[in-house]
């Protein structure tokens, strides 16, 4: 899941015009994928997505666990540990693991999130069943020494330092997430806070691997030139070794409880480029919410902001108030969802004028919803956006994996399609009334100082002969 | 610009997800599976005497289109800088007939995908579409290329946009540094011309600056364009006609000289109040024609692939947990050839990473690598190199870039040919040549101590 800073980036620096495939019925059919699933004895999840295009495969392990279950007090441990994973096991040295992946001619990676741990491989189809033992011996064999985990530490600290703490507008995405989630885990950073991170130990990491990295908790994805006749064996040969944890818990975090008053976080910083308007509200997500609703909130995000069609570009943009306006819709989450709306405006627009902008395209929104018009060409640019995922092998692994371990089912994901064509132009008002409610929502700006008061720092250029 | 064999970042945050690098990889003979078959390229002259390169693929209902023309960055006049990406920008903004919006709207209803881009010595644009909605989507990119509007409402809308992304980044020790790197390293030369522009240059571009950089660049002659996907040879080249065929012969670009990076003897900081220091380093490289080139490819993997063992990595990331992520990449267009590379970390300990940047470059160029290193970089490069053709795109994005840098259709094989053929004592020797940190160029912003 990108953060909603990434996608800021996304929006300020890409200035790409995002403009999605329009196919009909058949076109849309041709790309989907027939996908099997099974669960082996010890209760790991399997799914196979068959794509003969090319003998290649692509292979995923996600765990049902991320920053969300991060103790109290060690914010940041799943994503420590993802680190480490790639160090010492019982059977292999340290770096042994890429090391092997590498000389396959493959490429390998992992990410977490506040839901899920994932770790990934894609290789030519013969090494599959290497790359299974490898992964399956990291999910019950890891050794944690002491040194590389004080080093490693060192390299997180300085992953946070590089892609949060030097961009101002990453800064105040972190504090509006604290804002919006006063009591779920979502509030804080899955990277962590920095005093935390600097205190996490191989103790730690230990307790985390041993309480969620079972075949139980996971959920594994083959994708690729293969069938679930080869999936199945090999499995059983790898993952099927390793034992269940039988005491591993329902997934269970601390609930945000309604939202009573709306929020505001104001951040001046001297190395702020621009004055930047978001805004956060809680919304539903695929997992938790009821079906259908996140298809009618896609379709509202993307009619409001989604590209340079949209109605926020055409008020804000083409009528000359900011340089950048669009929304964003992060709903592949367990708990709740989030609607973002970011606005830069031009030099001579303040932020309040910004600001009662977005409210008005959003008043409007709820009283009068969106026309039938504006509705068929979103569904058709949703659609078209689905066959082009569908061509992508790793992007298609995805979207199960990660479902899956979310608790979704694949007839559940196959099914979006023709929920989004469902939708109505009433079904589009309705969320957004229910929704876009100013007491569930965090308003953040991020602002230079007054230059009456700064001291002219970051300003100088030395050159050293 | 042309990153050869750059390996993506092995990134592990959830905020860098979105760069992680999808690929396939295929160990062996590629003239042996069914899909290097599939991506045998055909040289094609249209009837109106352009050249392209099709690679039919009819397997999916998709069709992607490539090209670039010469020119970008290095062609904008002086204290015009940002020329050539503005143009890209406001190719987008509204074409012959179509307005901005009316023109944004046919394309979200058609579903096609266009995009267009500068580098320094070139401006890109893409075309992908379904195979049914070819054709009105063709039609589309012959008006963007042929008949842009640059009306005065998209021009200040796109200067608007362009300037506020110039501010955002302002702050940025990566950005800073990696600007400052070729502002320096190519000092009086025009490659040094920031391809973004400048806050002032961009608020002096008018309207007749664009319009007339658009006709000097956008020529048949300095145009290379490469289709893959559902197409025959004959709809091919009667849509590349149809498109590109409207423009004129040549184009009226300013012959630049090929030019070497200048050494700084010691690094050249920019001052910024951040708390960690971001540098750019860099020595001149190999253009791809050399034949030493290959051996260069797998001495660059060995330092700077970014694996968790080259070098760099394992000296400055594993052993001394000093940066999140240092790679190098080997650049080449037809103005210069780099080897260029890039890390952050606290600006306490910039002077200790710099030193064993330095370290490792020495040592490298004094050993070279071990057999071990040199066999698994190898493997690697030959069993990878399908890694960059997975969907059509990123087919037609591979195959333009091995045509821009010299090599021919048979660049699959060739290029494998090449890589198998190199030695371990060919990779000493480019070590030796190449890594001479005398040689090298270093940037810095933040607030760095520069003592190790």
């Amino acid at each position: 899941v990108q953060s909603a800073f990434a996608r800021c980036v996304r929006y300020c620096l890409a200035g790409a015009l995002g403009v999605g495939l329009a196919v009909v019925g058949g076109d849309a059919a041709h790309a989907e994928p027939r996908v099997s699933t099974f669960k082996l004895p010890n209760g790991m999840d399997v799914i196979v997505v068959p794509d003969h295009r090319v003998p290649v495969v692509t292979h995923m392990v996600w765990y049902r666990a991320g920053a969300g279950e991060d103790p109290w007090g060690t914010s940041g441990i799943a994503h420590f540990l993802e680190h480490l994973m790639f160090k010492s096991t019982s059977k292999l040295k340290s770096g042994e693991f890429s090391r092997t992946i590498t000389r396959l001619g493959g490429r390998d990676n992992a990410q977490t999130t506040h839901d899920t741990t994932a770790y990934f491989q894609r290789v030519a189809k013969e090494n599959l069943r290497t790359v299974m033992a490898l992964e399956a011996d990291r999910m019950v064999g890891l050794k944690l020494i002491e040194e590389e985990v004080r080093t490693e530490r060192d390299v997180i600290l300085e992953e946070r330092r590089s892609s949060v703490d030097v961009i101002p507008l990453s800064i105040l995405n972190e504090q509006m997430l604290a804002a919006l989630y006063q009591n779920h885990p979502y509030g804080r950073p899955a990277l962590g806070w920095a005093p935390e991170m600097a205190k996490l130990t191989r103790a730690d990491a230990g307790t985390f691997y041993r309480r969620y990295y079972a075949p139980n908790n996971a959920v594994l994805v083959v994708a690729g030139d293969v069938t679930v006749e080869e999936v199945r064996p090999l499995a059983l040969a790898t993952y099927g070794r390793n034992k269940a944890v039988p005491a591993l818990q329902a997934r269970s975090r601390p609930q945000e409880p309604p939202s009573v008053a709306e929020r505001r976080v104001q951040l001046q910083d001297a190395r702020a480029g621009a004055n930047v308007l978001l805004r956060y509200y809680h919304a539903p997500s695929y997992a938790s919410a009821k079906a259908g609703d996140p298809e009618r909130v896609e379709l509202l995000a993307y009619i409001v902001g989604g590209d340079d069609t949209s109605r926020m570009y055409a008020r804000l943009v083409t009528g000359g108030i900011a340089s950048t306006a669009g929304t964003d819709y992060t709903a592949n989450t367990l708990d709740s969802g989030r609607l973002s709306f970011v606005i830069i405006p031009v030099d001579g627009v303040t932020l309040a004028k910004a600001e009662s902008e977005l409210d008005a395209i959003l008043a409007e929104v709820r009283e009068t919803g969106v026309t039938q018009e504006e509705l068929e060409r979103a569904k058709l640019v949703l659609e078209a956006r689905r066959v082009f995922e569908s061509d992508n092998q790793m992007t298609l692994a995805r979207r199960y994996g990660e479902g899956v371990a979310l608790g979704r089912s694949v007839a559940d994901l196959d099914a979006q399609p023709a929920r989004i064509q469902a939708v109505t132009v009433e079904d589009v008002q309705r969320v957004a009334r229910e929704h876009l409610k100013k007491q569930s929502s965090v308003t953040g700006t991020v602002t230079p100082p007054p230059a009456n008061t700064t001291a002219p720092k970051s300003s100088a250029e030395v050159a050293k002969p | 610009v042309t990153f050869v064999d750059t390996r993506s970042v092995r990134a592990t945050s959830a905020l860098r997800w979105a760069y992680v690098a999808a690929g396939l990889a295929l160990i062996g003979l590629m003239s042996e599976t069914p899909r290097a078959q599939a991506l045998t390229v055909q040289e094609i002259t249209t009837q109106r005497g352009i050249k392209a390169w099709l690679v039919e693929e009819h397997s999916v209902p998709l069709i992607s289109i490539r090209f670039a023309f010469a020119g970008g960055a290095a062609q904008d006049e002086a204290g015009k800088e940002g020329q050539s990406s503005t143009i890209a920008d406001l190719l987008l903004e509204g074409a012959g007939e179509l307005s901005a919006a009316t023109l944004k709207e046919r394309l979200s209803r058609l579903g096609v995908r266009i995009s267009t881009s500068s580098t320094r010595d070139a401006i890109y644009g893409g075309l992908e579409t379904l195979t049914t909605r070819f054709e009105p989507s063709a039609d589309l990119l012959r008006q963007i290329l042929m008949a842009p509007r640059f009306d005065a409402d998209a021009v200040e809308r796109v200067r608007s946009q362009r300037l506020t992304d110039l501010a955002l980044a302002a702050n940025d020790p990566r950005r800073l540094a990696a600007d400052r790197w070729y502002a320096e390293a190519f000092k009086g030369h025009p490659y040094s011309r920031p391809v973004d522009g400048t806050q002032e240059s961009l608020a002096r571009l008018t309207a007749a600056d664009l319009k007339a950089q658009h006709s000097r660049l956008f020529a048949r002659d300095g145009l290379k364009i490469v289709i893959v996907g559902d197409i025959t040879k004959a709809a091919a080249g009667a849509a590349i006609d149809s498109i590109f065929g409207g423009l004129p012969e040549n184009a009226q670009a300013t012959r630049i000289e090929r030019v070497e990076p200048r050494r700084l003897s010691s690094p050249v900081v920019v001052e910024k109040d951040q708390p960690l220091a971001a540098a750019t380093f860099g020595l001149p490289s190999l253009p791809s024609s050399h034949a030493d080139f290959p051996a260069l490819q797998v001495l660059n993997h060995i330092i700077g692939s970014g694996d968790f063992d080259s070098r760099l990595m394992a000296e400055v990331r594993v052993k001394r947990g000093l940066a999140y992520s240092i790679q190098t990449g080997l650049l080449d267009d037809s103005i210069a050839s780099l080897l260029l590379g890039g890390f952050s970390t606290k600006n306490e300990t910039m002077g200790a990473a710099l030193a064993t940047v330095r370290d490792v470059l020495e040592t490298t160029a004094r050993n070279g690598p071990t057999m071990a290193e040199f066999e698994n970089a190898k493997r690697y490069l030959l069993g990878s190199l399908l890694l960059d053709f997975d969907t059509n795109a990123r087919v037609a994005a591979s195959f333009l870039q091995a045509w821009i840098r010299g090599d021919g259709p048979n660049y699959l094989l060739d290029r494998n040919r090449r890589i198998a053929a190199v030695t371990l004592d060919d990779v000493k020797r480019v070590a030796s040549t190449v890594l001479v940190v005398d040689n090298l160029a270093v940037t810095v912003a933040g607030k760095p101590k520069l003592a190790p």
